[in-house]
């Protein structure tokens, strides 16, 4: 490591207002968040939200790490807080959970990958009510399930009308792709190696299907966290492709850390490109936007703000304000940040910061989501180490259809009402990784965000004094919209997935 | 046997001299069974040597909370086929278990997956070799350094160039990084080469297409089995930035381990409390190329009617993705994905 992190605290904790808006154009305003916190010692990395029992109101499938082997399912009671719905026994860690019809019989299922020993993808199938049956193993070792897969798409590849599975064999550096048979039952397709030129490990991490090249049918896109790269893998109508990938861009004289991936069209060309947190150990956090020339083949990249401070591990972008065009939530850790950015217009990459939130450790996955049924986008995102999920209420005024001037109030007060500073007192900033974590020979970006995706337990150093939880209290919010907290989940019967 | 187990030598010394003779026997360390010893060799010795009565009496309880404490990284022999995968670490067969352990740790604390049970199918049994190296150039790496690893390494690094008609011979090693050889190729037009190799470890080539900062694009990987004499591609390259590279691996995985490099770095000298270097196969290659007509479809020199034979026997689409061969006839020879009149023509032309 040269010298010592750059990343100092210098955070401005106030949600700051851009001066430069458009004609007609409003700040992006969020509500300071609900907060669910999640039993000790889970992990949270990841959620899919969906109304699960029909209530109209949307609740949470959380996957985490684990040592008490659980899955959780959360209901929603409408305010933005979760309360528990069901504890679903895995066998490992899981790093990500996809909610999709698996048996072909009209309800969502949970399918994940249970880490570990003993790598397995599984599936939990839906019941009435927002519940769901015990595990089946859909595919174990025998079929070849990858050596700790993490990531995972679920999708039909192969266009004969159910949903196949693929997952991203995180040390096997690979991703493996397995098709529905039917009766819950998969066949292997085929492994597809990556970063098998690199020297270091590639790491895969997530993985997201969608129709890159235009053809009509899934393609993949990956993450490799240790080659700062990502890798497409074209689907040739049922086959796959070798993967392709591309190299995060310098920034300044720095390659970034690419911890994520997600698809999306943001040039609004009527193609799929993709986006990366981009973290950066010398400068301020970026979004690296690979752009898609409709091929398939991302030929461009650009740069853009992410977050002021902290490490950038997640990023989502979706259109906040309603006005067209994707704008940017960048989470981070080291703080846990999250940063909400404007997009300035649908043409570039620029996004102006409208809100800076400061509170945990490690914001792992965000999603945008209207929880609240307001016709806008809400933001929830998870904080690993906090063992929390934190849901903030879009209150921009031209967004949504119910918001109104009560909208336009709230966000006026909350727009001087600064984020909570408690657990933020004893913040120490711990010591990053000196050591070459992806096996490079280079210590970089890269290592620290390996790190972070690593991590399963809080950072000690993080903690304050008095709280050995860094949860933080309610806020002043409370009184626009409660904070919630959800009670301990119970021990379930877990089976030990092995040495993990 | 066929490595000199790792971290012990100097242990080996010394348990010789003081181990009982009943190590190893039967029974899995790690349980309790009314015969002395157990039957995995360095965990019983371990044992024994802290308590004789395991080796005398009987394996106890006791006899198992001190392998547990004491055999953490040793797995071998345990339950299951080395060929057949299986949901625990190790397999049974004492020196395959042992060998693919030392390669590939995911075997060693893990489960025994595919991966596992192929390698035990492609390397148990089958015996090192030397190559004979030839009096030609070297690569000029040391083997304790990363210079011709091209872009697959987090520093800067360089490609081998090597021309028509030339070879040359080098080594590839473990580590993090692990050594990879790249060789850089003529992208200024669509060519043909042979491109022959022969290794003392079992070998994973490729074929990049693309530079550093991509599109990077694999448009093959072959493994070669070890000892297998030379082997030659005879490969259609692409026009623009492309690379072969070279390393050590069975085709679903690189190896990492068991090829330690043996010379001592200047700079960082080794400890002398760390173990030996652990070469389980012979590091070293030597690599020629052959620059042929773009028509010599099978690469004997000349294009011929044996070519047109092939190319007519391939016409239609070619294989693409993970399908495609490059140890099939290539007759692919404009790269536009179908063999068809215009690579009939440009194979006339070279007749």
């Amino acid at each position: 490591m040269r010298g010592t992190t750059p990343n100092l605290l210098t955070i401005s904790l106030a949600l700051m207002v851009s001066p430069s808006l458009r004609a007609g154009e409003v700040a992006l305003v969020f509500t300071n968040p609900v907060i669910t916190s999640l039993p000790e010692p889970f992990f949270p990395t990841m959620f899919k939200a969906r109304d699960l029992d029909g209530d109209n109101i949307v609740d949470l499938v959380v996957a985490g790490r684990d040592p008490d082997d659980r899955l959780l399912t959360l209901k929603g009671v409408g305010n933005g807080a979760y309360v528990p719905l069901q504890t679903l026994v895995a066998q490992g860690f899981t790093d990500w959970v996809e909610l999709a019809d698996i048996d072909g019989d009209g309800r969502d299922d949970v399918i994940t990958a249970w880490r570990g020993a003993l790598p397995r993808v599984v599936a939990y199938r839906g019941l009435p009510g927002g519940q769901f049956e015990e595990a089946a193993v859909l595919a174990g070792i025998e079929l070849g399930t990858g050596r700790d897969p993490q990531g995972l798409a679920v999708a039909d590849f192969d266009m004969d009308g159910d949903n196949d599975i693929a997952v991203s064999s995180y040390i096997g550096q690979s991703i493996e792709i397995f098709s529905n048979t039917g009766g819950m039952t998969f066949e292997r397709v085929t492994r597809v190696r990556l970063a098998s030129f690199l020297g270091g490990y590639g790491y895969p991490r997530l993985l997201h299907a969608g129709d890159l090249d235009g053809d009509g049918d899934l393609d993949l896109v990956a993450n490799e966290i240790g080659g700062s790269r990502i890798a497409t893998i074209r689907n040739e109508g049922g086959s796959f492709a070798r993967a392709v990938e591309y190299r995060a861009p310098l920034i300044g004289d720095e390659r970034p850390g690419i911890s994520a991936v997600t698809l999306a069209d943001i040039d609004g060309d009527g193609d799929l490109d993709a986006y990366s947190p981009a973290l950066l150990l010398y400068s301020t956090q970026k979004i690296v936007y690979f752009r898609n020339d409709g091929t398939g083949r991302f030929t461009e990249r650009l740069v853009g703000e992410g977050s002021p401070s902290g490490y950038a591990f997640s990023v989502e972008l979706a259109d906040l304000d309603a006005d067209g065009d994707l704008d940017a939530i960048t989470g981070a850790a080291l703080p846990g940040t999250l940063t909400v950015g404007r997009r300035t217009s649908a043409g570039d990459f620029v996004f102006e910061e409208d809100g800076f939130y400061m509170f945990g450790q490690l914001i792992r996955h965000i999603d945008a989501i209207d929880y609240d049924g307001d016709c806008d986008l809400d933001i929830l995102s998870i904080d690993g180490p906090s063992r929390a999920i934190y849901t903030r209420r879009n209150m921009t005024p031209q967004a949504g259809c119910g918001g109104g001037g009560v909208a336009e109030v709230v966000a006026k007060n909350i727009a001087i009402t600064p984020e909570p500073t408690g657990a933020l007192k004893n913040v120490v900033q711990p010591e990053l990784p000196t050591h070459d974590r992806n096996g490079d020979g280079a210590v970089d970006a890269s290592d620290v965000a390996v790190w972070l995706s690593e991590m399963s337990m809080p950072i000690s150093l993080m903690r304050t004094e008095k709280s050995p939880n860094p949860v933080v209290s309610p806020t002043q919010s409370t009184a626009i919209v409660p904070t919630t907290t959800v009670p301990k989940i119970g021990h379930s019967e877990s089976v030990k997935g092995g040495k993990r | 046997m066929i490595r000199f187990p790792l971290f012990s030598a100097l242990f080996t010394l010394f348990v010789t001299a003081v181990a009982p003779g009943q190590c190893p026997t039967t029974g899995d360390c790690r349980e309790v069974h009314e015969t002395s010893g157990c039957e995995m060799p360095e965990c019983c010795t371990l044992v024994c040597e802290y308590d004789m009565f395991c080796c005398e009496t009987g394996w106890s309880e006791s006899c198992v909370q001190a392998a547990l404490e004491l055999c953490e990284d040793i797995w071998c022999p345990a339950a299951g086929a080395c060929s057949v995968i299986h949901p625990t670490p190790g397999c049974d067969a004492f020196e395959c278990c042992d060998l693919i352990t030392t390669l590939d740790g995911w075997c060693t604390y893990a489960a025994w997956d595919e991966i596992c049970a192929l390698e035990a199918e492609a390397l148990c049994g089958e015996a090192r070799c030397d190559v004979a190296i030839p009096a030609v150039a070297d690569e000029s790496e040391p083997c304790y350094d990363r210079l011709n690893d091209g872009w697959g390494i987090g520093l800067e690094s360089g490609r081998i160039t090597l021309s028509c008609g030339e070879s040359m011979k080098g080594r590839i090693t473990g580590g993090g990084p692990r050594d990879l050889d790249w060789f850089t190729l003529d992208g200024s037009a669509r060519r043909r080469i042979r491109f022959s190799i022969e290794a003392e470890f079992p070998v994973e080539l490729q074929y990049l297409l693309g530079d550093s900062e991509g599109p990077s694009e694999v448009k093959w990987l072959v493994a070669e089995p070890i000892c297998g004499g030379e082997r030659s591609i005879v490969l259609l390259t692409e026009p623009g930035v492309s690379s072969l590279i070279l390393g050590a691996g069975n085709g679903e995985r690189p190896y990492r381990s068991g090829l330690d490099c043996d010379e001592i770095d200047p700079d960082f000298p080794p400890d002398p409390k760390d173990p030996p270097p652990l070469q389980l196969y012979g590091v070293r290659w030597v690599a020629s190329i052959a620059c042929l007509e773009l028509g010599d479809i099978n690469g004997d020199g000349s294009v011929s009617a044996a070519d047109l034979s092939l190319l007519l026997t391939a016409w239609g689409p070619r294989a693409l993705g993970s399908a495609f061969d490059p140890r099939a006839a290539d007759a692919d020879l404009d790269g536009d994905g179908m063999i068809g009149a215009a690579d009939l023509s440009l194979m006339l032309a070279g007749w």
